[in-house]
């Protein structure tokens, strides 16, 4: 039998070999793409280095077939007159045609650079197929920069003259999509064989198609391509951290590290958390006065709070009539919200008397009520430890709005008001400045949060930073339009800051109704306030919300003053979020600098935690006024701090990746915007979640 | 572990937090967290053996536990044993804890559920299984375990088994699968019950030992 296991396990192994990154930061060879496809929703960055071009790439699979990358490029001695070196951003996109076949190869079309200033820019197909487990053999045909040595005339002339010669870049800025250019001009034929030669090391070897024309121009000769063969070498030194190491053109030796993740993969599957309490089964009934004593009463919400706690849970508020129990919870420990209201609803067996025979689950952010998830105790009892315990608990839960779940409600008695407060240490950094790509400060952060009463808080955030180099940045790029973001390194420079100091009132105005009005230092740089409304169906995967700010700018130090631009913005957005966990928002409205336009988002959303995702916004700002980037996008990943520790947490960090910092289609970074609060605690996402009730 | 590089990064973002201070709850989570990575990373001692466990199971131990049902039980991956305290019946389902907070739930002696292992079995069907050790053999009995993937999805895996008696009191239930096997062993007690076993959890945790503690 252990023959047996021990050929499953290899097999495994097999399948799961790990592909290779190539200098670019996406699946290849060397310099080369291929036609493979990492496992679904990998990321990977990769740092790469060869003769005088540094660079970063982060790619993410985003669905099976198609996978997209942001890659920012250092090249030296780039400008003949100074010598400076040149800064970059690019973005990649490669879609799978066809999967590989016992006899046909995958086969892939890519797009790299397609919307930079087209340093990079080149676009090809290719095809990859596996001989065996251990050696992959690619072949391909490229244009733009892949068809830039040993080029021939351009098969797709056959559709058309236009395809003969590939126009020059007329965007300086950068930002745009330059379809007009795609897969013209001469094409050039590219290959190369990688080869797993263990476990942990791959062997590659390319011919190239890339002449590094303006790399080698005159002026700029920063090296000599003798040959356009490339070879390299890949080592896995732990689970997805490669070192790799090139000897290319025949001249110049490289290096590169990548590091992959994957969001579907977390260091513990359902996580270690501590077990639930089982679930008590009712015996025969016990006399009927239990309920109606207010002092078991208030010892029953005394035992169900502590029970909570040790969960991880706040009990916020409790009704108990003859039969019924409403519980309001505060869940500050699990992502995966079906088992907050799982243990919730465990506990409940634990501590209410037996006649009651059904309870409300209210989970509750900022003092509202968010879903009411109604359960009843015999189904409980009955699904435990059914086999297909987690779907037919879904299937018998009610899932309902909340909006009336207060009312004779009892409210804990340490909830309300309440003070909180904590110190600790905080790192910010400024991204993609050509006179310092990084800058980091490090410092102190004293939050305080004070609820005064349900849905009413006062929250403050000072920062105090004690080493750093974000305030050494000296850029002052011109801008047609109203400073609103362009002088945040200026914003930077205060030692101590006070980053936001507001009063917020949260509130149900009706069913399916979520509102928000919060005043004060909403953000760094502005002071107002901002009100927003939101409607949400609990079991709709559709939302609209709308959102109306007055504010005015603040003064650099970030202390009380402010300076004199004033503006009203706001947005209309709506929400769907798809079963597949793809969250799309399209919103429109005014932004920082009075300018109107539109934004679009797309999230690929994870039950555990994870997000990544990308935005753009297009504004009545003409490209040429908004300047480099031409128009305001960025990327966003938020990683859940569970995935690596595998135990319950909602800690999540965010990363979000701004190429450029323009003023145009800039929006107001206020805390707590009502969607997020509720998303996860409302279907589709509760029932995708729903296999960790029983967890 | 798979990601004990990607635990250390985490660890070292993570520093920063440990000096965290307040008495906003969030906060506390985070630093016993990180305590637990620290176990987890350095050198640990080896724990008590089952032989061990039981040993130190004086009727005035056991008296402390007031008197609850008791087992002693060993996991395979990691190779850790603890005692269990019985801590609840539901139906025919008794659920039992380690003190570290780890649950297992037996129906009739057989496995249906872990907590807190990680990896654990959600839910095992294990209805045929039964039928079969009660009749001391089976053959084609089909056996189904859920599990959470990554994604929190509920994956379920099915295996066909065979059940035969060993010896007087022992049944061995023999699984496969297209991607796993797993051959379970069960003691059987005087009264036709199990009183002890050694039965699959799944992939990453192998197999848990278990046995019954009379007074």
């Amino acid at each position: 039998m252990s023959s047996v296991l021990s050929l499953i396990a290899s097999q495994v192994i097999a399948q799961e070999r790990p592909l290779s990154y190539s200098t670019y930061g996406t699946l290849g060879l060397i310099d080369m793409p291929t036609a493979q496809s990492a496992p679904d929703a990998e990321i990977a960055t990769t740092l790469s280095y060869f003769a005088g071009s540094t660079r970063g790439t982060l790619s993410f699979q985003i669905s099976p077939r198609l996978s997209g990358s942001f890659r920012y490029t250092k090249i030296d001695d780039w400008s003949r007159s100074t010598g400076e070196a040149t800064f970059d951003r690019s973005f990649d996109l490669r879609y799978v045609l066809a999967n590989e076949g016992r006899y046909h190869p995958a086969i892939a079309i890519g797009l790299q650079d397609f919307v930079g200033t087209g340093i990079y820019s080149a676009e090809y197909l290719v095809a990859t197929k596996n001989l065996g487990t251990d050696l992959a053999i690619t072949a391909g045909i490229g244009w733009g920069r892949l068809g830039s040595d040993r080029g021939f005339d351009n098969p797709f002339v056959v559709f058309g003259d236009q395809f003969e010669t590939r126009p020059t870049s007329r965007n300086k800025r950068g930002g745009q999509i330059e379809s007009a250019r795609w897969f013209r001009g001469d094409a050039a034929l590219f290959g190369g064989v990688s080869w797993a030669a263990t476990d942990r090391l791959t062997l590659k070897a390319e011919v190239s198609s890339d002449d590094y024309v303006q790399e080698r121009a005159d002026g700029r000769e920063l090296f000599d391509r003798d040959t356009p063969l490339n070879f390299g070498v890949d080592f896995e030194i732990s689970d997805g951290a490669h070192l790799q190491g090139y000897y290319m053109h025949g001249s110049e030796f490289g290096v590169a590290a990548t590091f992959r993740t994957n969001p579907r993969f977390p260091a513990v599957n359902g996580g270690a958390g501590s077990a639930p309490v089982p679930i008590r089964p009712r015996t025969a009934a016990a006399s009927a006065d239990l309920v109606t004593s207010d002092r078991i009463r208030s010892a029953t919400q005394q035992q169900t709070a502590a029970l909570l706690a040790a969960d991880g849970m706040e009990l916020e508020a409790m009704r108990v009539t003859a039969r019924t129990a409403t519980v309001h919870i505060r869940n500050m420990r699990y992502i995966g919200r079906a088992e907050a209201i799982g243990r919730t609803a465990r506990i409940l067996t634990q501590t209410l008397p037996m006649q009651i025979s059904q309870f409300t689950i209210v989970p509750m952010e900022n003092g509202i009520p968010l879903s009411a998830i109604t359960l009843r105790r015999a189904d409980l009892e009955e699904l435990e430890f059914a086999p297909d315990g987690a779907w037919q608990s879904y299937v018998r839960a009610d899932i309902s709005d909340a909006s009336s779940t207060l009312t004779e409600t009892v409210y804990a008695d340490d909830i309300y008001p309440r003070f909180r407060w904590s110190l600790s240490p905080f790192a910010e950094g400024s991204y993609f400045d050509p006179d310092g790509p990084v800058r980091l400060d490090f410092g102190l952060a004293l939050q305080a949060q004070y609820d005064i009463a349900p849905g009413l808080i006062l929250e403050g955030r000072v920062q105090q930073k004690l080493v750093g180099n974000r305030d050494e940045s000296t850029r002052n790029d011109p801008s047609t339009l109203p400073r609103v973001r362009s002088d945040a390194n200026i914003y930077a420079r205060a030692d101590t800051a006070l980053r936001r100091l507001t009063l917020a009132k949260y509130g149900r105005p009706g069913p399916d109704l979520y509102g928000r009005v919060t005043f004060g230092y909403l953000e760094t740089m502005f002071f107002g306030a901002s009100a927003e409304l939101l409607w949400k169906p609990v079991n709709s995967s559709l939302a609209f919300g709308v959102e109306v700010n007055e504010v005015r700018q603040r003064e650099f130090d970030q202390g009380f003053e402010l300076q004199d631009y004033q503006v009203t913005t706001g947005h209309g957005t709506l929400y769907y979020q798809f079963d597949n966990g793809l969250l799309a928002q399209v919103s429109a409205g005014r932004y920082l600098a009075g300018d109107w336009g539109s934004t679009l988002a797309l999230d690929r959303t994870f039950g555990n935690g994870w997000r990544v995702g990308a935005y753009a916004t297009f504004t009545d700002v003409p490209f040429d006024d908004f300047g480099e980037g031409s128009f305001d996008k960025g990327l966003r990943i938020r990683v859940p701090l569970q995935h690596y520790v595998g135990r319950p947490s909602t800690r999540v960090s965010s990363i979000n990746i701004q190429p450029i910092l323009r003023d145009g289609g800039a929006r107001l970074n206020v805390n707590d915007r009502l969607y997020e609060s509720l998303r996860t605690y409302h279907n589709p996402e509760l029932r995708r979640g729903w296999g960790r009730f029983w967890r | 572990m798979k990601t004990v590089l990607n635990s250390k990064i985490a660890l070292l973002c993570c520093l920063l937090l440990v000096a965290s201070c307040g008495n906003a709850p969030q906060q506390t989570t985070t630093i016993s967290q990180i305590g637990q990575i620290i176990d987890q990373l350095g050198p640990s001692e080896p724990g008590p053996t089952t032989t061990q466990i039981r040993a130190s199971l004086t009727p005035e131990v056991m008296a402390q536990f007031g008197n609850a049902a008791l087992k002693v039980a060993a996991i395979e991956k990691p190779p850790l044993s603890s005692v269990l305290i019985g801590v609840g019946q539901n139906g025919d389902v008794e659920t039992f804890t380690t003190p570290d907070g780890v649950s297992f739930s037996f129906r009739n002696g057989m496995l249906v559920a872990t907590r807190g292992l990680g990896a654990d079995l959600m839910t095992a069907d294990t209805g045929a299984s039964l039928r079969a050790i009660r009749a001391g053999q089976g053959a084609g009995v089909v056996r189904i375990h859920r599990y959470l993937d990554g994604e929190d999805q509920i994956i379920v895996r099915s295996f066909v088994c065979t059940i035969r008696r060993d010896q007087n009191t022992m049944l061995r239930e023999s699984c496969q699968s297209p991607s796993f096997a797993f051959e379970n062993t069960y003691q059987i007690g005087p009264q036709g019950g199990i009183v002890g076993s050694r039965q699959w959890v799944s992939p990453e945790r192998g197999y848990l030992s278990v046995e019954d503690i009379r007074n």
